[in-house]
């Protein structure tokens, strides 16, 4: 390089160092309260700065970042308690924006409209925020679909218990495969159906006797019996058990509720489980079924990803990405591709599902 | 961009520009800020940084289309955290972009990325074949080898070098995050580099200098000669990369510290305490075998003077060494797992590399130390300028 295009990006770096532009903070303090709402905001400039905010108020709070029109988002601060601060970094565009404030057990907000002039560009485009009365209706239907399955789920566990009775083991082993599979597919992630999940799918984690201990019941303790050729006597009480706990949650779940917030995370939190528990192989107990395992996840994910579409479509570019590896995936585990390549896969959808669970997160912004 | 990026490359170009020789003596610790761009990939040239670690893949990639896609984004990644930056805030479209493990702003400056090829990447599935380097294959089984073949080889090879450990760590998480379901990990290793103790090159843990006859890395004519692949043998996209050849070797240092000094001195060929040859005082003088043909001074199957005999028809063979230590806890009899990350790079890996390991086979050496994993990859050409992306020649 010939020394005058030294001499000129020497000279550049000094005016930045020297103007300081960039370090600059934002703003004074920006207000996060009712009353004074986004107040502070002095000097609009584009770029990447950092907002100093501060909850004045006597309730905590979360505050918005948003295109002062619409009320699509551009960041966000939560959780933040009276007298406490945080700092928002963005980089900012041109364009006219309003800071929103949502204080506890007080309405939305809206701070004044700031301009910020230019063409710039900035960073990521803002969203239009998802609220809890948008997912109500969601969460609803979910739960009557989840429901509905249970009810299917009773008669093929029945089957089950009685085949075990029976000592027909080959035949249970089939019943087995079957129930669980539909088990799967209800996505019984993250205990999203509580003790009566962890009884109906526990494994032996956290058990110190392992399959012998009293404590492992439901699907798992049937599988480790059943394949490894238990005696009735001691299988059948098990098998029992499982009938009677899954019976109790199907009569019980029509008049529970689904949380819209649990609806926003199901859908990659099924996912999640299965890569962390089933593609490892710690939750197979002899049956060999964690591909179908996971194959019925995928399948309760598809129905919620059908099912939160209305919400994604305009506020998801990735959205038919995923759904294309969705289908990759359910193809190659339906094919029993090599488990590097399902595991690849499903690794590919958890991370294309991550968005999914913050952009439903239901928020109170207007 | 932020002030901390901008200032970064600018930085970064000034250093370039101003010629500061790259680790013209392995072990010098003038260092220097990476520069991203140019013929050859960052991380090869310059002194070995402190902290790394090697990350060997497969490609999960079902087609050329998304071999391409995937490169892109590894170099959207390197470019970012090479030069450093704000994450930008996804607000409520994501969970945050970036780690966060190096603060809400990643200075950069001090990383190195760099990215190979296995030859399995020039199987079938990309239509690849005809492209491949002439010499890239699996890697060779030696004699006194123990090559474990899941700890060996893959697709793809990402160094990440950097002053920091916890700059590493935030590179291999960006990385496998960015490539989730592309790239799927076969093996990694972890490696250090020692500071002088006290002057020289880095100790590895026999307790010796390594790299010290090292070819001069500042010098481009012998890198020419010596390290960057060009010519009509290999394919016109390759001009610019190198071999790499990354050889994991346990050393067995129980064994190592129940040996005489005398006789740790003569398997090596160099002094332990000064690095200096049998026929020197300091460690850079050069070793003399010319009036030594009996192996008197050095002896003849003495490390050093079989991997490099000083003779004319020898000189070609040099390669440019780039190793790490490396130090994994314990096997399961409870003796340590630590060894070196030999790595080295060079033009023709038959003439220089392979030529050198053939001449070592059944070295004193090999009682002590044991390699099990590693692999032939290609380092491929630099990126030229900001839209330039991994393996664009490659795929164009």
């Amino acid at each position: 390089m010939s020394p005058a295009p030294i001499a000129l990006l020497v000279a550049g770096a000094l005016v930045i160092a020297l103007c300081g532009c960039t370090t600059a903070p934002a703003s004074t303090t920006i207000s996060v309260s009712a009353e004074h709402c986004g107040e502070g905001w002095t000097r609009p400039h584009s770029g990447q700065q950092t907002f100093p905010l501060a909850n004045d108020d006597i309730a905590s709070g979360e505050v918005y970042l948003t295109e002062a029109k619409t009320g699509d988002v551009y960041a966000y601060v939560d959780d933040l308690a009276p007298g406490s601060t945080a700092n928002l970094r963005i980089d900012l565009g041109s364009g006219r924006y309003a800071f929103r404030c949502a204080i506890t057990d007080r309405g939305v907000a809206v701070g004044p409209t700031v301009t910020v002039g230019g063409h710039a560009e900035g960073g990521p485009k803002p969203v239009k925020p998802v609220s809890e009365q948008d997912l109500i209706p969601l969460a609803q239907q979910y739960q009557r679909w989840v429901a509905t399955r249970l009810t299917l789920l009773v008669p093929l566990v029945d089957a089950l218990d009685h085949d075990i009775r029976a000592g027909d083991y080959p035949v249970a082993k089939t019943d087995w495969l079957s129930a669980h599979s539909a088990w799967a597919q209800l996505g019984a992630a993250y205990d999203a159906f509580g003790g009566a999940g962890a009884a109906i799918d526990g494994t032996t984690e956290g058990l110190p006797q392992g399959i012998a201990d009293p404590a492992f019941i439901g699907f798992h303790r049937v599988e480790s019996g059943l394949w490894s050729g238990e005696p009735v006597a001691t299988l059948a009480p098990a098998a029992g058990e499982l009938a009677t706990d899954v019976a109790a949650l199907s009569a019980g779940f029509g008049t529970q509720q689904i949380e819209p917030l649990d609806l926003s995370v199901r859908a990659h939190e099924i996912v999640e489980d299965g890569l962390r528990f089933d593609l490892d192989g710690t939750t197979d107990y002899g049956s060999g079924s964690t591909l179908a395992t996971v194959g019925a996840e995928l399948a309760g994910t598809a129905v919620l990803l059908d099912l939160l579409k209305p919400i994604l479509r305009p506020r998801y570019p990735g959205l038919d990405q995923t759904e294309h590896d969705l289908e990759v995936a359910q193809a190659d585990v339906h094919a029993a591709a090599t488990r590097t390549l399902v595991v690849a896969d499903i690794s590919r959808l958890a991370a294309d599902l991550a968005p999914v669970a913050s952009i439903c997160e239901p928020r109170r912004t207007s | 961009m932020s002030e901390v990026g901008r200032r970064g490359f600018l930085t970064g170009t000034m250093a370039a520009a101003g010629g500061i020789a790259l680790g013209a003596v392995a072990g010098d610790a003038a260092r220097t800020r990476e520069t991203f761009h140019g013929a050859h990939q960052a991380g090869i040239l310059s002194a070995p940084r402190p902290a790394a670690a090697l990350l060997s893949f497969d490609l999960a990639t079902r087609d050329r289309g998304e071999l391409a896609a995937l490169l892109k984004t590894l170099t959207g990644r390197a470019r970012f955290l090479t030069a450093g930056g704000t994450a930008p805030n996804p607000g409520i479209a994501s969970p945050p972009d970036d780690s966060g493990i190096l603060g809400p702003t990643v200075r950069g400056g001090d990383l190195a990325v760099t990215v190979s090829l296995g030859s399995s990447a020039f199987d079938g599935r990309f239509g690849l074949a005809a492209r491949k380097p002439a010499q890239l294959r699996a890697m060779d089984e030696f004699p006194n080898d123990d090559l474990d073949r899941s700890q060996c080889d893959g697709d793809l090879l990402v160094q990440i070098a950097a002053d920091e450990p916890d700059t590493v760590v935030h590179a291999i998480r960006d990385v496998t995050r960015h490539s989730a379901g592309l790239l799927v990990p076969r093996w990694r290793i972890d490696g250090t580099s020692p500071p002088p103790r006290p002057s020289g090159g880095p100790r590895n843990y026999l307790g010796f200098k390594d790299g010290t006859a090292n070819p001069d890395a500042g010098d481009h004519a012998l890198m020419d000669q010596l390290v960057w692949v060009t010519g009509a043998a290999e394919p016109a996209w390759a001009a610019g990369g190198s071999y790499q050849v990354v050889r994991v070797i346990r050393m067995l240092t129980e064994f190592w510290d129940r040996v005489s000094i005398s006789e740790q001195e003569r398997m090596i060929g160099r002094r332990r305490d000064s690095g200096a040859p049998f026929t020197g005082r300091v460690e850079h003088d050069i070793p003399d075998y010319t009036n030594d043909p009996g192996g008197d001074a050095t002896p003849l199957d003495a490390h050093i003077r079989l991997a490099n005999p000083r003779t004319k028809a020898t000189d070609g063979q040099r390669i440019l060494r780039r190793s790490f230590n490396y130090d994994r806890g314990i096997d399961r009899n409870g003796s340590l797992d630590m060894g070196l990350v030999f790595t080295s790079y060079q033009r023709d890996l038959d003439r220089q590399f392979v030529t050198i390991q053939k001449r070592l086979a059944h070295e004193p050496l090999v009682d002590y130390i044991s390699p099990v994993g590693g692999g032939y990859f290609f380092a491929l050409p630099g990126l030229h300028d900001d839209r330039d992306w991994y393996g664009r020649a490659l795929l164009s």
